[in-house]
């Protein structure tokens, strides 16, 4: 046995680590020394052992001995805190809330972040879930998913989903217009994991006629009976039999299936082709194969299905790329396409939102840090006295710094509360069901631990660095008093939250000003009185003549008019060719239905030619209407007397040309648009009403539609009110947007507060003496409040050119957009710099009035 | 005045440095310890309570030279200091007026 064996150096190392004993490490040595008295005796494994069996115990030593020291340290530690805290209670009260309201907005934002996030990601195959769309559209033909199945090797299974809402299905004296109504193939509740609760998934929609529900939709129509077996009715003609239960689909999904009946059977019973390429209304689906790569899959459905599809039409190569497939789970938040099943959020606003709750944060932090140096100097003779009798620095910053964080922890406590408090209200803004529930969101409390923690760190870390550095010999000699090097810091820190707060008013007011445009550009159409019906049903398309002589009766309604989509949103899209076109070529246009006083109605302009009139019987065979932009891109010279075709195949001539109005909303320009004269197949009835006695009018109509379809639920809105929900995430925008500016001025108000307060007890001596050598009142109020003023009118600077280059942006999402004015910048600056006058004027004032026999005297 | 007593360990450690002279480090010690009373001390509670008596100025210490059987490590030599002396005298002293009188311990039987 060699006498220099040596012991196990991992555990030497510890010892070392944890006994350092001036750099000798004597009791390394003395182990080393029986370490090898042993070895020789009982051998080296045993020595081995007993020498880790040493360093363990010696670390329990260590901890116990270390440990009792600092509980000392601790105990001083709360003790100063918490004294702290009492002593200054204002200052502390201040940053504890501007803390707690940058939290609490924090919190809101990622409760809304985060439930965005989550949409489509609760099924069991979500990740592997696709959609096939086409260029810029959602809607793909019924014959494409049975093809995709059967030649492309990458797809598990297929389903299509067609959805159609206003349905009207009844049992019994049960009446209900069904929005979330899907045609779905048998596939669709396996692929997405519909948690049944009765029936099989597997073979529920076998039977052509079977229907399955949610738990909700079930309890509306069966109330507690038992309803598998029973029958529904839908669209009065079609008997169901309910063949499974489904627990309701969570609402972060992007869309929500209340009731569900077989795809095929829609064609059916509608008479429509399955096989036809043409028939673009319904929505493919595709599961791949675990471990697919969707791009290869993507990429095999040009030459597998597109190719032999364009040679059969006679397309000419090059053919141009057609079907794409988007992940399912990014269709909430990235996919912006027309014909979409519902309204999707965008990406963009998830990223500006974040980015505002951590601005909002932000500010919150720095008002903390401004506050706790600016305070820091009256703890100057602690922290001297701490280093006097032997503090470290490093001791002194974790003081500080547990300080910071047992404030942000308080502050915490204090947000949740108060989230927990505003839920509903921010709930009512968002327009989402979130909740702040640490069982089901486990995540999420671990991040608001983690942000406490971080906000505690983040925030105290800079007055703690300025704090600990102090030097003893000047502060406590009493030379130290004022400090420049400290308050630049503080200058641009308040320079900071007030360039925040201009540019989140800046956005608000911009948005509001791009709302009101909204709400007050002439959009070429009529909004106001009239309501609009849902109308989906035989009975009521069969008596429409009827109806509209009995509505017509009641002298406070005007005007009524059936058409298939309402002025707003025309969705529904063709490509047509025309005679002088090249065929092969044919020009994408929207077209709508509707009857003769449509136009009117909806007091829209005919430039050219005429509307359509019983005048001219020949109307009736068939006859189209124009829009401006539609003339213009047909390059037509006189378009009256144009011949088209109709989709269905109808054909007819142009009769007249109206003048151009917004088809969709101002997010995009105007496209061509053709109306055919249709006065039999409809969606919408609108009633143009007289602004008095509105009740009795919707109590007429009410009556009038129980006359003639008994059965049909009766649903009305205003078409205003239709009007505004397409800038539903605008208004939103607006309204959180201005909310949280008024926290951001709101916590950059307190640090200010704080801030003159401060600077002003600062000064108390020398406001004295300025005032006995005869300074005015008026001369000391400037001498407070200058500075931080100057700051803020520097913060303008800042935030006007980002605030533009920002909303410039936004803007840039609508076709027809305001310009933002030099007033909306004039009203920001001018808003943030009264508010911050009127926050530092109040201690000013107070400074300048006081009696300078009380600030000298204990001199 | 009262005194503050120093605790039993402390006392052990005090007198087996005393008992040690010059050559009173770690290895030492802690032999002494387990010879006088059959417990063996694990080193790294030694060198907390070593520190500690230090601390209180009962023991005062410097380095020896290192050597190479000790991994080049040094020996950290303990003295017993006067306040160390009189800390162990009072001790004695109390003990032997608590137990002054006791021939025989015996307890009362029931």
């Amino acid at each position: 046995m060699s006498k220099y064996t040596h012991p196990p150096r991992l555990a030497g190392w510890f010892i070392q680590r944890m006994f350092p004993d001036r750099g000798g490490c004597s009791i390394l040595g003395d182990m080393i020394e029986t370490y090898r008295y042993l070895a020789e005796d009982l051998g080296l494994v045993r020595a081995r052992i007993w020498f880790w069996g040493q360093c363990v115990k010696a670390f329990s030593c260590y901890i116990i001995d270390e440990f009792r020291w600092r509980i000392q340290m601790f105990k001083n530690y709360i003790l100063v805190t918490v004294r702290n805290l009492k002593k200054n209670s204002k200052y502390s009260l201040l940053n504890i809330i501007g803390l707690a309201v940058g939290m609490m907005a924090f919190i809101l934002i990622s409760l809304y972040v985060q439930y965005e996030l989550s949409f489509d990601r609760h099924y069991e195959y979500a990740e592997r879930i696709y959609r096939v769309i086409r260029e810029g559209r959602a809607f793909t033909p019924p014959p494409l998913g049975p093809e995709l199945k059967e030649k492309i090797p990458e797809v598990e299974s297929v389903s299509r989903i067609l959805r159609s809402s206003d349905t009207l299905v009844s049992h019994e004296q049960n009446h209900f217009l069904e929005e979330e109504f899907y045609w779905v193939d048998p596939e669709m509740l396996d692929m997405f994991s519909i948690p049944f609760t009765n029936g099989n998934p597997k073979t529920a929609l076998n039977g052509p006629f079977s229907i399955v529900l949610s738990q909700s939709v079930a309890k509306k129509y069966f109330g507690d009976a038992d309803p598998m077996g029973k029958t529904l009715t839908v669209s009065e003609r079609y008997s169901f039999k309910v063949t499974g239960i489904f627990s309701d689909m969570p609402a972060h999904s992007h869309f929500v299936m209340d009731l569900a009946v077989p795809y095929e059977t829609y064609f059916r019973v509608t008479n429509n082709d399955i096989t036809s390429w043409r028939s673009n209304f319904s929505y493919t689906y595709v599961l791949l194969h675990e471990g697919s790569d969707p791009q290869e899959m993507e990429n095999k459905i040009a030459p597998l299905i597109e190719a032999p599809l364009f040679k059969a039409a006679g397309v000419k190569e090059p053919y141009p790329k057609y079907f794409f497939i988007q992940p399912k789970t990014e269709i909430h938040l990235r996919s912006h396409l027309e014909q979409e099943m519902g309204v999707n959020n965008d990406m963009k606003y998830i990223f500006l939102f974040s980015s505002i709750a951590f601005l909002i944060l932000f500010i919150a932090c720095v008002n903390y840090m401004n506050l706790a140096t600016a305070r820091s100097l009256r703890r100057g003779k602690e922290v001297g006295l701490r280093k006097v009798v032997g503090a470290k620095r490093g001791q002194l910053i974790a003081q500080f710094l547990g300080e910071s964080v047992a404030m942000a922890v308080l502050a915490m406590i204090f947000a949740i509360l108060v989230v927990l408090a505003a839920l509903p209200a921010f709930n009512n803004l968002v327009q989402r069901q979130l909740r702040l529930d640490p069982l089901h969101n486990p995540q999420l409390f671990l991040g608001l631990i983690f942000t406490a923690l971080f906000v505690g760190l983040f925030a105290g870390s800079y007055p703690a660095m300025r704090m600990s550095g102090f030097r003893p010999i000047s502060v406590l000699s009493g030379a130290f008093t004022r400090s420049h090097k400290g308050s630049s810091m503080r200058n641009v820190l308040v320079l900071a939250q007030f360039a925040i707060t201009i540019f989140l008013i800046v956005c608000t007011i911009a948005v509001r000003e791009q709302l009101k445009f909204i709400k007050t550009v002439d959009m070429g159409y009529a909004k106001e009185q009239i309501m609009t019906l849902p109308v989906q049903i035989g009975s009521i398309r069969q008596n429409i003549q009827s109806i509209k002589m009995a509505l017509l009766q009641s002298s406070d309604i005007i005007a009524v008019s059936t058409s298939g989509c309402l002025p707003n949103d025309i969705d529904t899209f063709t490509s047509r060719d025309w005679t002088g076109r090249n065929p092969e070529e044919p020009i994408p246009i929207y077209y709508n239905t509707a009857d003769y006083d449509y136009i009117d109605l909806f007091g829209m302009q005919i430039v050219q030619g005429r509307n359509f009139s019983m005048d001219y019987p020949s109307d009736e065979k068939g006859a189209f209407l124009v829009n401006e932009t539609a003339v213009k891109v047909a390059e037509w010279e006189s378009p009256i007397g144009q011949k088209l075709t109709h989709w269905n195949g109808r054909t007819g001539e142009i009769v007249g040309v109206i003048k151009d109005f917004h088809l969709h909303s101002l997010h995009r320009p105007i496209e061509p648009l053709y109306v055919f004269l249709d006065k039999d197949n409809f969606s919408n009835i609108a009633i143009k009403i007289r602004s008095a006695n509105i009740p009795a009018t919707i109590d007429h109509v009410a009556a009038v539609m129980k006359k003639f379809s008994p059965s049909y639920p009766f649903a009305y809105s205003f078409f205003d009110e239709v009007f505004e929900r397409a800038y539903f995430a605008e208004q939103w925008m607006g309204r959180v947007f201005g909310a949280f500016a008024i926290l951001g001025i709101f916590i950059a108000c307190l640090g200010l507060f704080g801030l003159t307060t401060f600077a002003a007890e600062q000064r108390t001596k020398e406001i004295g003496i300025r005032k006995v050598l005869g300074a005015s009142e008026s001369k000391i109020f400037l001498l407070l409040s200058k500075e931080f003023i100057r700051w803020v009118l520097l913060a303008n600077l800042i935030a006007w050119p980002l605030a533009y280059f920002a909303m410039n942006k936004w803007l840039q999402n609508f076709a027809y957009r305001i310009q933002i004015g030099i007033v909306a910048f004039l009203i920001s600056g001018g808003t943030a710099l009264l508010i911050a006058y009127l926050t530092v004027s109040y201690q000013s004032i107070k400074s300048a009035r006081a009696n300078p026999v009380d600030s000298l005297r204990y001199e | 005045m009262s005194t503050k007593f120093i605790s039993r360990s402390e006392e052990f450690l005090l007198l087996a440095v005393w008992r040690l002279k010059e050559n009173a480090y770690g290895v030492t010690i802690r032999n002494q310890i387990k010879e006088a009373t059959g417990k063996t001390w694990a080193y790294g509670a030694l060198f907390v309570m070593l520190s500690r008596l230090e601390k209180k100025g009962y023991l005062t210490s410097h380095f020896a030279d290192p050597s190479p059987q000790r991994g080049g490590k040094s020996k950290r030599i303990f003295q017993l200091s006067p306040l160390g002396a009189k800390a162990l005298k009072d001790v004695r002293k109390a003990q032997n007026s608590v137990w002054s009188g006791i021939d025989e311990l015996s307890v009362p039987q029931e």
